[in-house]
Order: structure tokens, then C-alpha cells, then sequence
């Protein structure tokens, strides 16, 4: 009899309590202040920006600003039409993707059979985006958050359609499609994801115990994995018997595992190793081994596989003692567990406020998971009430000892910087670095990359982000990296808008509009007033002492430079460079 | 007199790169107190012990690494050998760069035994195995001996695995990517490919302007600062004029920086240690983090713990080979790190799962080496010791991640009071 080792102790697993929110409004609005805080709010100015970009990760334009000016009311419909944004529903993905960590390297599937030609990027990007399309549509089309478990779709990308198996993608249709899986698989939304349990394979005698307590951790904000794990040294580790009995019988084990196992055994039809690695081995054995082939298309629904768990001795699907059977029920539990709406709400409101989420106010969470419950788990919803709130807009307490009441002020993250810096000057930092991930054969190069995006070989993990394996905290703090990045983006975008404008009508210009000499430095005062208002979200006057200030940069950077163009680069760079922009 | 900072301000480009070498960085000679510069080396996965260093052989309740002889080869035989009074698992065969490593360094080299890290998931594991605490956020001990120790340097804590935990000290920590692609941000003359067959960058601000760039950013961000804005953000706002002056030296000093760096994806251990070392011997960083890029999680096959074992000692003994040419030894403190242990036993697949329980390498300064501190039972259980000394006690204490790192800390003139209150901190585990 082969042995099995002990593996998994998870301790003390009493539920945190399920409060509900106290009181609260129902919707966020200038008057609406947290309980027992008074506050006075930013600016209109700043109020509109900082909405602006905890929602769609661009600063707001000017008509917004006005619009709101003339009329406070008209920032919540703004916040309205902004949450309905692209660049919104892809907030909700890059939330996802460090919560669920698939956007990692960890993925890197190897480029055999039908990847032979793929490219890196391609290859690593395809397994991990999929449950997070998943995620992003379900927000995006303002349906039930808790959709995230219960639709009966994913989205697959062309090389996504030939890593995985058992879907019914048109290979005559989009790059990205919309996609059922035909395998018996249960909907259950991103609970059937491959990407998903790609990225959190189970090892060795785990029995899906891990995958447990990621789905525990990810959407109930229950984390088991922190919790110690006391080792009795009474138990005969060496007796798998006694490890079995142990975990049923042995107070110190059963107060987890109780929990634990049950959850874990939802995931027995799931292949534990669908990994790069084990794509590899199966390839070396020339995708002939039984019950190991994954090959590519991997297969990832094995319900063969489930017979095992008895015969292990291991506890039936439950979810925390309620009746459960496979994931679809699994998902319903899910949804229906008063901890998910709350967890769902911390996640969103760490993110815009960029807190840890387990810091955030507790009657600030209670109002949010309100609002929550009362838009039918609609997070676009949410993320109104939270981006408007004015734990969120204000500027200070009355009473100065509620300041970290406060969410302010806030710092773009790097593809917020990326977003807001193209629309100002329309440039993207795109990069291929060829020479460097490039096999001889001259295929299985890794792709070009927009470099704030990319978490693997651009600045992305530089400037504060996350790369789904090693760096998985965010760093939402000014660092030097994060400057120096926005000085290369600064300096790149600066030349490009410059070329680009100097050869365009002066309506068709993004920031030079109205310059008729770029020698001139006499007739630029009042594009310089412009780009300061424009990029520093700073109006002034031509004769302000700021329009002096930047005046005297363009002197020198036109004595400095072999060309006009040069010179209003280094300005509009200096400008891009500035706190300002960073910081919202 | 002018400052450093003023000297770097104030030479721009080229010009600059002298005084990043200037080494105002004292040397072993004028290095006050017990104050060390930190390799900090990960191993994550975790390693299995009993193979090097908490040596077991198979016997009732462990499977050792002998179970991986090859029963044909007379060479291929596992054995404890001693070094001083420490002993350690080899295999001349299998491991051979291990036994090469302890001959060199076993006098140097302390291994921390018994350690009881109380998880046995990745990633909390990671965070209390160099943190000490069980929080997130907290700050690995590497920033923290940087923030002590090392400000004035260009380079408090580079990050050269991307495994660093800066906790409240970003603005002293600088990733430099999976391929070494801080180089790009660091030397403006490297070009950056893009995808229509053009190279960046196309433009970099004049050299000429820049000084009055500054001076206009700095304005800036003064103005930033003084608004009255409040918030659990605010400090931010604060920490940009620290990152500012840092990312200031960077620029200036960047292509002499860009150029230690490894870049390529073949970020090898050897390459970080020797970065490392250069890192250090110039004077730029007084930490320095290093991935081994060995995966230890062994699940399926624990026999690959030997070359991985392997792999990892031949890039430690090129770390202290460097270090020691370098003279930078007796400053240097490298510690070694893996989340956890594996299982005593193997699993049904040859593998070791995760195990609770698990050892750490003390190299180089400060360290009276050639001795082990802590221990394991027959069931490879972490003992209780006197934290004094380290020796088996069954009154004492058994020895917890938190006890590591405040001993670490201490050992390096960082008061582990504030990170790691009530923690009593061990004796014995460097002198």
C-alpha cells in the first residue's frame, strides 16, 4: 500500500460573522457623509478628476468639469456613464487578476503541437485572461455579480480555443469569443474555468484542499491558508490510515478540515495538474499516458477521476455543512453566502481607494454592500457609490483625528498612468524585444507589448504592479522606478504628440493648438497657460506666475535644443513628469 | 560643503558616474557596531531538509534521501558528513557542488534548524518566513536593514527577484525585472526595440534643461505637499519627495547602475549573485534580493531536491566566493530562505508535500559558523530549545519565523522591538 503523506491541517475555521450594514443612504451624493464623519469635500475640479480616474483610469476633460461646476448633481450621472466604460470593465479585470493571480508567468504553456507558432505573450496571456474576461463581462453587461458563478459561458481567445478542450469555439468566427463548454462540465461560471485551476493546481496529496481555500480566500475574503497549522505529535504521520482518521477524528485537524474538505471535494472532477509543466511531460511521453495526457487541447473535465475520493476516505461535497453536490451548487452557495456581497464590496472599494481591504471602515463597507444588494449585486453600481462617496471625495474632517477616515489622495497605478498619458498625447510605450525572447528558429518570439501593461517584460511590475507570481502585492506608493517609468513614457509621448500636432491643423492638435511659432517663445504663453491646464488639470491665466514659470523652461529648452520641436518635448515631458498628473 | 545629493544634483550625465563610486560607503574597517549589509537569497517551494541541511535517513517515520540511491553505483551514497560541529547531508554524486560549498564556507555558515513557521500555504509562509509576522504588508528583513542602515546609498534594497517585500519602504526598494528591463529606465543610451522595427528612446529630455526640469518638478511637488488634503493616502503625497531624490541619483547615476544588472531570460542565480556583489562593491545597495529561480515544491518527484539542491549551493558558493574577493564579506550578512519544509514522508506520486517545518542559512558576516542552532525530532517535529542558546530544552520554546527574524534583526543593529513587539529574540544565532 502506498503511503500518503500528511498534508493539510488548515485550523479554526468558525465563519467570521455575516453583520449586515447598519444604516445608510441608498445612494452617494454631496451630501452624503459617513456616519459620525463631517467633511469638507475637494474642489469640483479635483472632486471630477478623482472620479473620473477611479473609474475609467483617466483624468476627466473640461466640459466635465464645467458640467459639474454649473451643476454638482451632474457628477453622479457622469460616474454613471463612466462605470459603463471599456476602460472600467477592465479595472474590474486587473482587480481580478490580483486577487486571482492567473495573470502570471505561471502559465507560460510551452510551444509544442498546435502553440508551435504562438507567440509567448500569446501563450502565457491565453489561460490566465480567460476567467478574467469572465469576470469583466458579467460587470460589464450589469449583471448580477454573483453571474460570476452561475453563467454558462466563458471567453476564449484563438490560442485560448486550442489550449483548452471541450468548448464549442467557431474557428471561422472573432478573436475572442463567447464560448459553452460541451463536456458535461457544470455552468458555473469561472468555477469551471480551466485558467483558473491552471493557475492553482492541486499537488501531491492536497486532494483540491488549496483550490479550497483559494476560491474561500478570492470570494468569501475567508483565508484559511494564514491560519496556523498545529502539527499533534501524536499522530503517526508515517500511517496514512491515521492521517485519515486524524483528519476526522482530531479536534486540532477536524476544526478545518470539517470545512475545508468538504469544499475541496467540489473540485475532484477538475484535473489537478493542467499545468505547463505537465502540457511538457505529456509531450516528452508522446501523449500517451493514461489519465496524464494533457496534451494539447488540454482536457480539464475529468469526472473519471472523482471515484478516488471515497476510496481515499475523504468527506462528500458540502458547503460549510449545507448540502452541495458538484460546482454548479457549489456556485449557488457561493452566491448566496451573505460574506461574498461583502467580500465582492471590499475587493471593489480596496481597489478604488487603494486600501487593504481588510483596513477599510467597517460602516463604509456595510453602506457600499447596501448599495450592493439594492443595484441586484450590480458592481458598476457599487462603484459609483463607493467612486462618489465622500469617504472618497473628501478633503478634510472637521475633527482632524478621522483623517484616515479618508480615502485621499490617491496615485494612478501603471496602466492608469499608461491610459492617461494616451489620452492626453495619444501615444502608447510599445515595445518587442526580440533580441532577447527570441529562439533561434525565429518563431516563439515573445510579441510586442504595451510596456506599462505588460507584466512580464515591461515596466509594469516596475511601476507598482503585479505579475501573478512573484510580485503579487501592488505598491500603490511613489517609488523611483515608478518616476523613472514616467519619465520614458513622459519624454516618448511628449515627442510623439509634438511630431504629430507640428504636422497637423491647428483644430486637429491635441496640446499645441494655437501655436503659430514653435520659435517664438513670445507668442507661447497662452499654449503654455493651455498645457497646464490640460495636463496639470490646472487652469491659469497666460499672465500667471505658472505660465511664467513654464515660460522660462521653454527659453531654455529652445537655447538648448537643435530644434523648436525639441524644445516644447522637453516642456511638454517636464509637464507629464509633474505630481500632478500622478497623483489624483 | 556640499551633500552628496547636491554633488549628484548637480553633475548630470556622464560626469556623474564618478561620485556613485565614490565610495563614501564605509568599508569593514569604518563600518560602526554590528551593522551588515543583507544578501537575502529565496528558495521558495520549499525545500526538503533532510536531503543537506537537517539530515535524516529513512527510518520509521521519514523517508530520507537515500531512498534515491542508485543501488548500481558504489558513489552514489548518501552521507552525513561533518564540518566543525556541523553536519550536513551529501551525496559526491548527486550533489557534489553541496560538499564543495561546506569545505569552503561550513566555517561561515550557521543553519538554523527546527523553525516553526505554523502554515504550510505559499505565500503566507513566504510572507512569515521573512517578515516575521504574519501580515501582507509587513516589511521582509532586507527592507528593514536597508531603511536602518542603508538610505544614503543610491540603492537601499534592489530587488533583483522581484520576491522583495518593501512594506512601508517603497520608495528605498527598486524592482529590477524579470529580464533585467530596469536596465531600459536606468540607461537611456540602451535601446528598447519596437514593434515596427524602430528602437527607443526618441527623445530624452536635454541635459541642459533637466536641472531646470527639476527645479520645476520639485515647485511642483511643494505645491502638491502644502494643500491641505488629508487621508490614509496622504502619505503618499510625502513619500514623493523621497522617491523623487532617489529616482534624481538613479538617472544620474543609471548607466553605471544598468550595467551590473542581469538582463536576459536567463536571470540564473549565478548572474543575481554576481550582480549582487557588484551591487554591493560599488557602493550603490546595501541589501540586495535574490530569487534562486529553483522551484523546491517537489510534489511529484522529490528526488529533483538533489539538483536543485546542488544548483542553489554552487550559486551560494559563488555569492561568497565574490563577497570574499570583494572584501565585503565580513559586512555581508546572506541569509537563506525557503517558506517551509516537506513531509517526513513521501506520497503516493515519490513526492513531499508542504511541511511546516523548516531550516535557514545564516553565511558570511557576523555568523560564528560551523554549528547548527535549533533542532528536529525523529518525526523531523520542530524541538523546543532554549532560545538562548538554541540548545534542545524541553522547557524551552520552540523556535518560530517571528524568533528568526527578531534574532536576524538584532544581530544587525535593527531594533526588532517596533516590527515584531513581544517577541523575545534568540541568542546564539550569529556569534
Amino acid at each position: 500500500m502506498r503511503r500518503t503523506a500528511f498534508v493539510v491541517a488548515l485550523a479554526a475555521c468558525t465563519p467570521a460573522p455575516t453583520a449586515p450594514g447598519d444604516t445608510s443612504p441608498d445612494a452617494a451624493s454631496d451630501t452624503d457623509i459617513p456616519p459620525g464623519v463631517d467633511v469638507t469635500l475637494l474642489p469640483v475640479a479635483a472632486r471630477v478628476h478623482r472620479v473620473s480616474v477611479a473609474l475609467r483610469q483617466t483624468r476627466a476633460h473640461p466640459d466635465d468639469i464645467a458640467a459639474v461646476e454649473a451643476d454638482p448633481a451632474a457628477l453622479t450621472a457622469l460616474a454613471q456613464s463612466w462605470s459603463r466604460s471599456d476602460a472600467f470593465a477592465d479595472q474590474i479585470a486587473d482587480l481580478w487578476a490580483e486577487v486571482l493571480h492567473t495573470r502570471s508567468v505561471d502559465l507560460a504553456y510551452p510551444e509544442l503541437g498546435p502553440m508551435a507558432q504562438v507567440p509567448a505573450r500569446d501563450r502565457t496571456l491565453a489561460a490566465g485572461e480567460e476567467p478574467l474576461r469572465l469576470i469583466r463581462e458579467v460587470v460589464a453587461q450589469g449583471r448580477s455579480f454573483s453571474d460570476i458563478f452561475r453563467v454558462d459561458w466563458t471567453l476564449l481567445d484563438r490560442t485560448g480555443a486550442a489550449l483548452w478542450a471541450g468548448h464549442d469555439f467557431d474557428p471561422d468566427g472573432p478573436d475572442v469569443q463567447q464560448v459553452r463548454w460541451i463536456d458535461g462540465r457544470p455552468a458555473a461560471g469561472v468555477l469551471s474555468s480551466p485558467g483558473l485551476w491552471a493557475r492553482h493546481p492541486s499537488n501531491g496529496a492536497n486532494y483540491h484542499r488549496g483550490r479550497a481555500a483559494h476560491v474561500a480566500d478570492a470570494f468569501l475574503c475567508e483565508d484559511f491558508a494564514s491560519r496556523d497549522v498545529p502539527i499533534d505529535p501524536s499522530i503517526d504521520l508515517a500511517d496514512p490510515e491515521a492521517v485519515a482518521d486524524a483528519v476526522r477524528t482530531d479536534p486540532a485537524c477536524v476544526s478545518c478540515h470539517q470545512a475545508i474538505d468538504p469544499l475541496a471535494a467540489h473540485f475532484w472532477p477538475i484535473f489537478p495538474q493542467p499545468t505547463p509543466a505537465a502540457v511538457f511531460v505529456a509531450y516528452s511521453t508522446g501523449c500517451t499516458m493514461p489519465f496524464l495526457d494533457v496534451c494539447y487541447p488540454v482536457d480539464v473535465w475529468r469526472p473519471e477521476f472523482v471515484v478516488a475520493r471515497p476510496a481515499l476516505g475523504l468527506r462528500a461535497p458540502s458547503y460549510f455543512g449545507a448540502e452541495s453536490s458538484d460546482l454548479r451548487s457549489l456556485g449557488d452557495q457561493l452566491a448566496a453566502d451573505p460574506r461574498f456581497a461583502r467580500c465582492a464590496v471590499r475587493r471593489l472599494a480596496g481597489w478604488i481607494t487603494q486600501t487593504d481591504p481588510r483596513d477599510l471602515p467597517f460602516d463604509d463597507v456595510a453602506r457600499w454592500q447596501r448599495r450592493f444588494e439594492d443595484s441586484g449585486e450590480d458592481l458598476r453600481e457599487v462603484a459609483v457609490a463607493i467612486a462618489t462617496d465622500p469617504a472618497v471625495l473628501g478633503a478634510t474632517p472637521a475633527d482632524a483625528s478621522h483623517a484616515d477616515r479618508l480615502a485621499g489622495p490617491l496615485m494612478l497605478r501603471p496602466r492608469a498612468l499608461a491610459r492617461t498619458v494616451a489620452d492626453l498625447t495619444g501615444y502608447r510605450l510599445r515595445a518587442e524585444l526580440k533580441d532577447v525572447v527570441c529562439l533561434a528558429s525565429g518563431f516563439n518570439c515573445y510579441g510586442a507589448f504595451d510596456a506599462l501593461d505588460d507584466p512580464f517584460l515591461g515596466f509594469h511590475v516596475l511601476a507598482g504592479g503585479t505579475d501573478g507570481a512573484r510580485a503579487l502585492r501592488p505598491v500603490t506608493d511613489p517609488t523611483p522606478m515608478l518616476l523613472l517609468t514616467q519619465k520614458f513614457l513622459a519624454e516618448e509621448a511628449a515627442w510623439a504628440v509634438v511630431q504629430s500636432d507640428l504636422a497637423a491643423d491647428d483644430a486637429d492638435r491635441r496640446l499645441l493648438g494655437g501655436l503659430a511659432d514653435p520659435a517664438d517663445p513670445d507668442a507661447a504663453r497662452p499654449v503654455l497657460a493651455a498645457l497646464h491646464g490640460r495636463i496639470l488639470a490646472a487652469p491659469v491665466a497666460p499672465d500667471a506666475p505658472e505660465v511664467d514659470a513654464l515660460h522660462a523652461l521653454l527659453v531654455t529648452a529652445l537655447a538648448a535644443n537643435p530644434t523648436p520641436a525639441r524644445a516644447w518635448a522637453d516642456v511638454i515631458a517636464t509637464l507629464l513628469r509633474s505630481p500632478d498628473l500622478l497623483f489624483y | 560643503m556640499p551633500s552628496r545629493r547636491d554633488l549628484l544634483r548637480g553633475a548630470l550625465g556622464a560626469t556623474a558616474l564618478a561620485p556613485f563610486g565614490l565610495s563614501a560607503l564605509p568599508r569593514a574597517a569604518a563600518l560602526g557596531g554590528s551593522a551588515r549589509r543583507i544578501v537575502l537569497v529565496t528558495a521558495f517551494g520549499g525545500w526538503d531538509t533532510t536531503v543537506v541541511l537537517d539530515p535524516k535517513r529513512t527510518g520509521p517515520a521519514i523517508d530520507g534521501p537515500d531512498l534515491d540511491e542508485d543501488p548500481t553505483n558504489p558513489d552514489d551514497r548518501e552521507a552525513v558528513t561533518t564540518f566543525g560541529a556541523l553536519s550536513v547531508g551529501t551525496n559526491l554524486v548527486k550533489r557534489p557542488a553541496v560538499s564543495a560549498f561546506f569545505e569552503a564556507w561550513a566555517p561561515r555558515t550557521l543553519i538554523a534548524r527546527g523553525i516553526d513557521v505554523g502554515t504550510i500555504s505559499h505565500q503566507p509562509a513566504r510572507g512569515r518566513i521573512a517578515t516575521g509576522r504574519r501580515e501582507e504588508a509587513a516589511p521582509d528583513l532586507a527592507a528593514l536593514a536597508a531603511d536602518r542602515h542603508g538610505r544614503a546609498l543610491p540603492l537601499p534594497y534592489v530587488d533583483l527577484g522581484s520576491t522583495g517585500r518593501p512594506g512601508p519602504f517603497p520608495e528605498i526598494a527598486v524592482r529590477t525585472g524579470a529580464i533585467g528591463q530596469a536596465r531600459f529606465l536606468l540607461d537611456r543610451r540602451l535601446r528598447l526595440p519596437e514593434p515596427d522595427g524602430g528602437t527607443l528612446p526618441h527623445h530624452t529630455t536635454a541635459t541642459a534643461v533637466e536641472g531646470a526640469a527639476r527645479t520645476w518638478l520639485a515647485a511642483r511637488a511643494d505645491a502638491l505637499a502644502a494643500q491641505e488634503i488629508v487621508g490614509r493616502g496622504r502619505g503618499r503625497l510625502d513619500a514623493w519627495g523621497a522617491a523623487w531624490e532617489r529616482a534624481v541619483d538613479l538617472t544620474d547615476g543609471g548607466p553605471r547602475i544598468a550595467s551590473l544588472l542581469p538582463s536576459g531570460l536567463q536571470r540564473t542565480l549565478d548572474a543575481q549573485a554576481d550582480a549582487a556583489v557588484s551591487l554591493l562593491d560599488d557602493g550603490l545597495a546595501w541589501c540586495v534580493g535574490i530569487d534562486s529561480t529553483l522551484d523546491f515544491d517537489t510534489h511529484a518527484t522529490n528526488a529533483d531536491q538533489h539538483a536543485r539542491h546542488d544548483t542553489l549551493f554552487a550559486g551560494l558558493a559563488r555569492l561568497l566566493d565574490g563577497l570574499d574577493a570583494a572584501s565585503l564579506l565580513d559586512d555581508t550578512l546572506v541569509v537563506v530562505l525557503s517558506e517551509f519544509g516537506r513531509t517526513p514522508r513521501r506520497n503516493e506520486a515519490n513526492g513531499k508535500d508542504h511541511w511546516p517545518v523548516t531550516s535557514a542559512m545564516l553565511l558570511g558576516g557576523g555568523v560564528r559558523g560551523g554549528r547548527s542552532w535549533g533542532a528536529t525530532d525523529d518525526r523531523q517535529g520542530a524541538v523546543p530549545v532554549d532560545l538562548a542558546s538554541g540548545a534542545p530544552d524541553p522547557a524551552g520554546t520552540v523556535p518560530r519565523f517571528d524568533h528568526l527574524i527578531a534574532g536576524v534583526l538584532a544581530a544587525i543593529d535593527v531594533d526588532p522591538g517596533p516590527w515584531l513587539p513581544g517577541v523575545e529574540v534568540p541568542g546564539g544565532l550569529m556569534a
